[in-house]
This record gives C-alpha cells, sequence and structure tokens, in this order.
C-alpha cells in the first residue's frame, strides 16, 4: 500500500491540469468583461470624451477631476448603471441557466419555463395599465415614467409564478417533469393575462407601453436600483458550494440518494433560488431571454458538464455576452438604442438553430 | 459488518410490496438474489437503501439500525449501484468516481478523495479510461465506473441492482469476479440481484430466492441448491448436475 502512494504522487497529477485550464480560461473570460465594461461606458448616444468618461469613474470614487456636471450625470446615472446591470443581468441569469438545465436534466431549460418571465411581464403589465385608468382607479400622473409601481409589481408576480412552481413540486413531488410542467403551465397562464389586460385596457398608448417594457431594456436601470439587482448574485455562492451534490443528481435521484444528496430538498431550493435570480433581474429590465438558455449549453462545450466549473464559467461568460449585447445595441442604429431583448434573441436564436442543425445526436437532454 | 433485515415491508404509495422479508448478508461474503420479474427484488434492495417506503420493519448494520443514522453516515456505509445508471454527458469517468467520495468529502475533493478515486480504478482495471468522456464507453466499461464509484465511498455493504443483467459475457465474468474478488479482500458484504442460475451459482456464496414480495428460500449455500427450489419459484424444470465441484443447473 505505501508503495502505492508513493507512485501516486510522483505521476503529474492530472486533476492540477485540468483545473488549470479552466482557471486560464476564466481569468480570460473575467478580463474581458473588465474590456467590454471599459467600451460599454463609452458608447452611448450623449457624446462625451472617452477620457472624461474614466475620470468621471475615478471621481466617483476619490473626486480628483474636475468635470463638467453634465458629463458627471451621464457617466454615473445613465453609463454606469447600464454596463452594471448588464454584468449583474448576464451573470445572474447565466448562472441559473447552468444550474436549471443541470438540476432539470434538460439542455432547453431556462428560467422562461418556469414561468417567472412571463408572470413579471403580467405585473408590470397591470401596473401600467392601472396607471392608465383601468378598471378601478384613474391615476393622473403618468405611470409609465415613475417606475415605482412598475417593479414592485413584476417582482410579486414573478415571485408568485416562482412559490407556485416550488409548492407544486412539493406537493406533487420534485422531479424534473414535474417542476418543467409546472413552470410552463404558470408560464401560459401570466401570458394569457398578460394579453388579456392589454385587450381589455382599450387603451394604445398602454399596449405600447407594455410591450415596450417587454421588450427588456437597460436604460430604466437606475443607480438606485443596483445594489437590488445585484442580490441575484448571492446565490451563485450556494451553487458553488453545491456543485458536487448538483453533479450527482446527474447520476440519477437513487444513485444520488445513495450518496448523502437530499435530492428533494436541493432541487426544491435550487428551483427557487434560479427563479428568485430571474425574478430580481427582469422587474427591473424588462423580460431578457436566450442568456440563461444558451450561454450554459456554450460553457458547457468548453469546459464540460463538470457543474463547479460550469456555473463559474457560464457566470462570467454571461457577463461578457450580455456587455457586448449592450454595446452592439448602442451602435448598431445611432442615435437609437435597441432593446437588449432584441439583441440577445438576433444573437440566441440563429445560436439555437445551429444546435439542432448540429446535433448530431450527441447531447442528451 | 453485516446486513441485517428484519421483518421488512415496503412499497410504494399505499401498499407494501413486499411482505415479512428477514435477510441476513454477512461480510466478506456475496448474496445473489434471485427471482422471477416482479418479484420484488428492485425493491427490496431501493428499500434497503432507503429510497423505497418502509411500512415496517428495520434494516441494521452490525446491531445499528438505519433510522438511527443521519444520511451522511448511512451513505458512508452502504452503495449502490442501479441496473441502469443514468449516463450524464460530457463527464469524465474520474469525475464521476470522485462522486463517490462526496459521503466523505468537503466542498471539493482533497488529496485523499483524489488517492482513493486512483486506487479504485486501479484496482478495477480501468486506470486507463479515467480520462474519458463516460458517454463514450461501451456498457459493460460504464458498469465498472459505476462499481468503482460504489467502492470509492469505501462502504461496508454494496447493492447491486441486476449487475451484469445487459452485459456480454466477456463483461459478465469480468464484474463478476471482481465483485468476489472486493468482497474476500476488503470484507464488504455485497448483496445483488441476478438472472442467471448457473452465474449466481459460480459466483456467489449464498442465494436468497423470492417470489411475490416473500422471501421462498434464503441462505442456501450453492451447494444445497435443489431443483425443487428453482420449480416453486421459477416453474421450470430442472436438473443438478455437479461440474469441476459446484453445481450447475441444466434447463
Amino acid at each position: 500500500m505505501g508503495d502505492f502512494v508513493t507512485v501516486t504522487i510522483k505521476k503529474p497529477r492530472p486533476e492540477v491540469g485540468r483545473t488549470l485550464r479552466s482557471v486560464v480560461l476564466n481569468i480570460v473570460f473575467a478580463l474581458l468583461v473588465l474590456l467590454l465594461f471599459a467600451v460599454d461606458v463609452v458608447t452611448g448616444t450623449y457624446k462625451l470624451p472617452i477620457a472624461w468618461v474614466y475620470k468621471a469613474l475615478i471621481n466617483a470614487v476619490v473626486p480628483i477631476f474636475k468635470l463638467p456636471t453634465d458629463a458627471t450625470l451621464v457617466v454615473l446615472h445613465l453609463r454606469l448603471p447600464e454596463a452594471v446591470s448588464a454584468i449583474i443581468l448576464g451573470a445572474s441569469l447565466a448562472s441559473a441557466g447552468a444550474v436549471l438545465q443541470s438540476v432539470l436534466r434538460n439542455y432547453l431549460a431556462s428560467t422562461y419555463t418556469l414561468g417567472v418571465s412571463a408572470a413579471a411581464g403580467f405585473g408590470a403589465a397591470l401596473a401600467i395599465v392601472l396607471g392608465f385608468g383601468g378598471f378601478v382607479i384613474k391615476y393622473h400622473v403618468p405611470v409609465i415614467t415613475s417606475p415605482y409601481l412598475i417593479i414592485p409589481m413584476a417582482f410579486l408576480f414573478s415571485s408568485l409564478a416562482a412559490l407556485t412552481v416550488y409548492a407544486l413540486a412539493y406537493l406533487k413531488g420534485a422531479a424534473p417533469s414535474v417542476i418543467i410542467l409546472a413552470g410552463v403551465a404558470v408560464m401560459f397562464m401570466f401570458s394569457m393575462g398578460t394579453s388579456m389586460l392589454q385587450y381589455f385596457a382599450d387603451n394604445p398608448d398602454a399596449t405600447h407601453a407594455i410591450a415596450m417594457w417587454m421588450l427588456g431594456s437597460l436604460e430604466n436601470v437606475r443607480l438606485s436600483y443596483l445594489p437590488y439587482m445585484a442580490l441575484s448574485l448571492l446565490p451563485i455562492i450556494y451553487y458553488s458550494a453545491v456543485s458536487a451534490k448538483i453533479d450527482a443528481l446527474g447520476l440519477g435521484d437513487d444513485v444520488a440518494h445513495s450518496l448523502g444528496v437530499d435530492v428533494r430538498g436541493l432541487r426544491l431550493t435550487l428551483i427557487l433560488l434560479t427563479a428568485f435570480q430571474a425574478a430580481a433581474v427582469v422587474s427591473f429590465v424588462g423580460i431578457v431571454g436566450f442568456v440563461d438558455l444558451v450561454i450554459p449549453n456554450i460553457s458547457r462545450l468548453i469546459v464540460g458538464n463538470n457543474n463547479a466549473r460550469l456555473i463559474i464559467t457560464s457566470t462570467i461568460m454571461g457577463a461578457d455576452v450580455t456587455l457586448a449585447a449592450d454595446i452592439i445595441s448602442r451602435v448598431l442604429v445611432p442615435p437609437y438604442v435597441i432593446p437588449i431583448g432584441i439583441i440577445l434573441s438576433l444573437i440566441g436564436a440563429p445560436y439555437l438553430l445551429l444546435m439542432v442543425i448540429t446535433r448530431s445526436g450527441r447531447y442528451e437532454p | 459488518m453485516n446486513l441485517e433485515v428484519k421483518s421488512l415491508d415496503c412499497g410504494y404509495r399505499k401498499k407494501p410490496v413486499i411482505r415479512g422479508v428477514d435477510l441476513v448478508i454477512n461480510d466478506g461474503e456475496v448474496t445473489a438474489l434471485m427471482g422471477p420479474i416482479g418479484a420484488g427484488k428492485s425493491t427490496l434492495i431501493k428499500c434497503i437503501l432507503g429510497v423505497t417506503r418502509r411500512f415496517r420493519g428495520c434494516v441494521c448494520i452490525n446491531g445499528k439500525a438505519s433510522v438511527t443514522m443521519s444520511h451522511r453516515e448511512w451513505a458512508k456505509l452502504i452503495a449502490y449501484v442501479p441496473q441502469m445508471p443514468e449516463r450524464p454527458y460530457a463527464i469524465k469517468v474520474l469525475d464521476v468516481v470522485l462522486l463517490g467520495r462526496l459521503p466523505h468529502m468537503g466542498l471539493r475533493p482533497g488529496r485523499r478523495d483524489y488517492e482513493v478515486a486512483y486506487e479504485v480504478l486501479e484496482e478495477l482495471g480501468i486506470s486507463h479510461l479515467s480520462n474519458r468522456y463516460v458517454h463514450e464507453l461501451s456498457g459493460g466499461q460504464y458498469q465498472l465506473v459505476q462499481i468503482a464509484r460504489a467502492l470509492a465511498q469505501e462502504p461496508r455493504v454494496l447493492l447491486l441492482d441486476e449487475p451484469v443483467t445487459n452485459l456480454d459475457l466477456k463483461y459478465q465474468v469480468l464484474v463478476l469476479e471482481t465483485l468476489r474478488k472486493i468482497a474476500r479482500e476488503k470484507g464488504i458484504s455485497i448483496l445483488m440481484s441476478l438472472h442467471d442460475v448457473n452465474l449466481a451459482l459460480k459466483y456467489s456464496d449464498r442465494l436468497v430466492f423470492m417470489k411475490d414480495g416473500k422471501v421462498v428460500a434464503y441462505g442456501l449455500s450453492p451447494s444445497t441448491l435443489g431443483p425443487s427450489v428453482i420449480k416453486e419459484v421459477y416453474g421450470v424444470d430442472t436438473k443438478v448436475v455437479w461440474i469441476d465441484g459446484g453445481p450447475r443447473v441444466i434447463i
């Protein structure tokens, strides 16, 4: 036995090589995030010299430069929130998607199929419609420019959707099929609700406002929202801690149980956390899709299915892609800013098609 | 350490499918669980593991009942290999075997965990596969990987549900020989369900026959098996022949 142990230590340990590769990759992707952030803060419709932008950012931490007030305002209250929310959006949705796909054993799973985004849309629609003199109360202040009602309503209903799926899974057994069915049912329910609101409101402005909100835009994010959005990043710590247990789920529920994993509890907790991540993000930004669906699939091609690696890489790559999408949304047709939901769909849809075409039977859903 | 099952009633939903099972599996021995399809072999194994609903009775290892132990403690004692294990995509063999260390490891596999994994792969003769993706392996190779994963748990009891049913003869022999060797060398108690009577006779120390959720014959060492038992359990007329000092069943 002693001889054998000596031999093991002398051999170059393969696990060092594997981790090294993904660490290097993650560092590269993280540096890319910084680079894209630097580019994103500089792009925008309001013309500002590049140097001023960075000076304004430094000023926010250490006031050493003298700058005109409009530059400071634009950078701190427009550019910075957009860029930071892009990072938060990408990171939390991508990590949520990675976890969901592992937990539900389905590479097409996304937070959208949990019904959370559709419910947020409904909440926002309700807020908008009420503001436009819906059935009950007439507001005289145009609510569309006052987001105070929209965001809490969106979050309220997306939380409701999350809890509904959770409750159904809790009562009927946390099998992946149950969760997916419940999520899709909730999604249809709220989508229908939104359509009904638009129809009965009978107000073209309301319909327009709802449609615009649902496209997803980073422009609506204010500096003060960022701390709340950043909460959606917290579950990532938990995901990293339980990544080995999530891997065990991939071996089958019985085997996972034999390895000491609380299969039901873990699955339920993860569903709740991913739904919360989506709710926290979508309530502020609107319905943004594809990040949670596409990014984990791309990371999987690069780092494989080991969840510890998959989650981290997806998170960083999510931030990369969303920042890139934000930059594109600003430079494509200046001075218009294309809603980020559209850009992400533009990237995501062809990618999904590509996945289908190159499927060659390799993917096991 | 021995595994003891006392008056076990277990099943799904409201009704027990298995009734009044009493069983003792000794360490260092391989016990073959046999019986027709639907007799309750899988259910029994899953119940011993703790996955199926237990209505009555208890499962004890060395006198300590499973309900008195934490989930993690139990996981350190019993390992399980299902009949058709799920194969995750894009995961390497070493990763799967390392998962067997879950009951022992902290957040990440440590050096000891890697050592055990390498040892186990070496013992089963599949270290050359450690960096391959599991979805590329043949059925027999993956079965060996699963057994490696189960052994990495360093269990005292190993439960296998039809480990060789879907394998070709070469792997059937390889797996069963390996299991017997492991039981002897490590003093593990092994309970496995089998369909092939002759394989059971050659590679196990004790036979248990089940039918309709009950144990019909138990603890028979292979040398005391008679055609009457097989007739009762399977309804097939057979003859017992002695070859190379061991009994074989001819249809």
